[in-house]
């Protein structure tokens, strides 16, 4: 059997909204079952943007939009902490200082489209969960009355990558430049 | 000597009268030269990052600047001085500063799983610059309400659309776009997180809708992307 495009070792994801999964990655194929936010699923394959998946401990299986999903196992290998999020995706993320204490949760929705939420940990959270430092929070009047900070600048042109530098990054990792046109209405 | 300082006056004035509507003219977002418009973004970059500092993690800032100056090279403006730089905040934003200036939160880095999302938020940033909206916005706005309330309603659609072709352009999965704005449109819009950019966009639902569709229009010219997550967790972490 020909493998689609992109081929995963099987790979636990969960589902991000209500979708249907499809027997091919097209819309215009036949739809197979509906699925509920919140659903595990193994992502067998991606082609495009569709990604073949499987519904966890069923043999149900069809296409879903891959945007309509969380990954979670290239994140679990990752050292954890106690403020690393509840589904795993984020805790590779933890050591650069981000305190992101998540949630996964699926409110009662009153609409007909039911989504699961991602909390990230802010106030409200905080207080339900206690010992979490105060966050950093934008205020754009407070930025408007700021002086312009030099230093920071001088910083920020110490790390620029020249076009050439950055070609050269990009086809280290298999990049390549496309000559497309911009879609209609821009 | 009365001669001299009289003269010195007279050229004080001179340049004083210059320079005042030059600055009026600054703030109106009137450049005549990319180099002003550079200088004004880079003035106002240097604001957030005295209230937001850039993270003191070199390898990643470069990180950041390699991919997204591959990304900027993709757009029509590929001579600006284009840096990047992440800012210490938890609150989930980025801005796209005249000239070629972008910086991204912490709070939204955070939320990114692998290099073609980082490429996409670049690319929104990159497209407004690209198209100069906020160039355009200042002739009717200032500074200070275009950072408070964002910009005018259809120019993040605008940026969501073309930041698809320079991250397809760039060889990226271009569907990291609507992976991007699917997590923020799960997250609580009421976390103290959104704050910000719940007042300076539209909702990632109502971008998710139009996007869609557009990408399901010329679903060919987005196949074969890449993802990059392994390189991209070989820095973020």
């Amino acid at each position: 059997m020909l493998a689609p495009a992109t081929v995963f070792a099987a790979q636990n994801a969960i589902v991000i909204r209500e979708t249907t999964a499809f027997e091919k990655p097209s819309a215009g194929s036949s739809a197979q079952f509906k699925i509920k936010p919140g659903s595990s699923v193994d992502v067998l394959a991606r082609e495009g943007g569709w990604k073949q998946i499987r519904l966890s401990n069923t043999n149900q299986s069809g296409w879903v939009r891959s945007y309509l999903l969380r990954e979670n196992n290239q994140y679990r290998t990752a050292e954890t902490d106690s403020k690393a999020d509840s589904r795993g995706f984020l805790a590779g993320l933890v050591s650069l200082s981000r305190q992101v204490s998540g949630f996964f949760t699926t409110p009662s929705a009153s609409t007909s489209e039911v989504v699961a939420t991602i909390g990230v940990r802010g106030r409200s959270a905080s207080s339900a969960t206690g010992n979490n430092p105060p966050l950093f929070l934008l205020n754009p009047q407070q930025i408007t009355n700021s002086n312009a900070d030099e230093k920071q600048l001088s910083l920020l042109e110490g790390y620029h990558s020249s076009a050439k530098t950055s070609a050269q990054f990009a086809v280290k990792s298999g990049l390549r430049a496309r000559s497309l046109p911009l879609l209609g209405g821009s | 000597m009365d001669k001299l300082t009289s003269t010195a006056r007279c050229s004080m004035l001179i340049l004083l009268l210059i320079a005042l509507p030059a600055c009026q003219l600054l703030n109106k977002g009137q450049f005549d030269k990319p180099a002003d418009e550079t200088r004004y973004g880079q003035q106002k970059a240097a604001q957030i990052m005295a209230v937001t500092p850039l993270v003191e993690n070199e390898p990643l800032q470069q990180y950041i600047n390699h991919v997204g100056s591959w990304v900027a090279q993709q757009s029509s403006r590929p001579n600006l001085p284009w840096r990047f730089g992440l800012v210490k905040s938890d609150s989930i934003a980025s801005f796209a500063l005249p000239g070629g200036t972008v910086l991204i939160t912490t709070g939204l880095f955070a939320l990114l799983e692998n290099e073609a999302q980082l490429a996409a938020i670049i690319a929104h940033d990159v497209a407004h610059i690209d198209s100069r909206h906020y160039v355009k916005a200042l002739k009717k706005s200032d500074w200070q309400n275009l950072l408070s309330n964002g910009l005018p309603v259809g120019r993040d659609f605008d940026a969501d659309r073309n930041a698809t072709v320079f991250l397809a352009r760039a060889g990226y999965d271009a569907y990291a776009m609507l992976d991007i704005l699917t997590t923020l449109s799960a997250i609580d819009p009421n976390a103290d997180e959104m704050t910000y950019l719940n007042a300076t966009h539209p909702p990632a639902e109502h971008r998710l809708s139009i996007l869609v569709a557009e990408m399901d229009a010329h679903s060919r010219q987005f196949e074969n992307g890449q993802l990059n997550t392994d390189r991209f967790l070989r820095f973020a972490r």
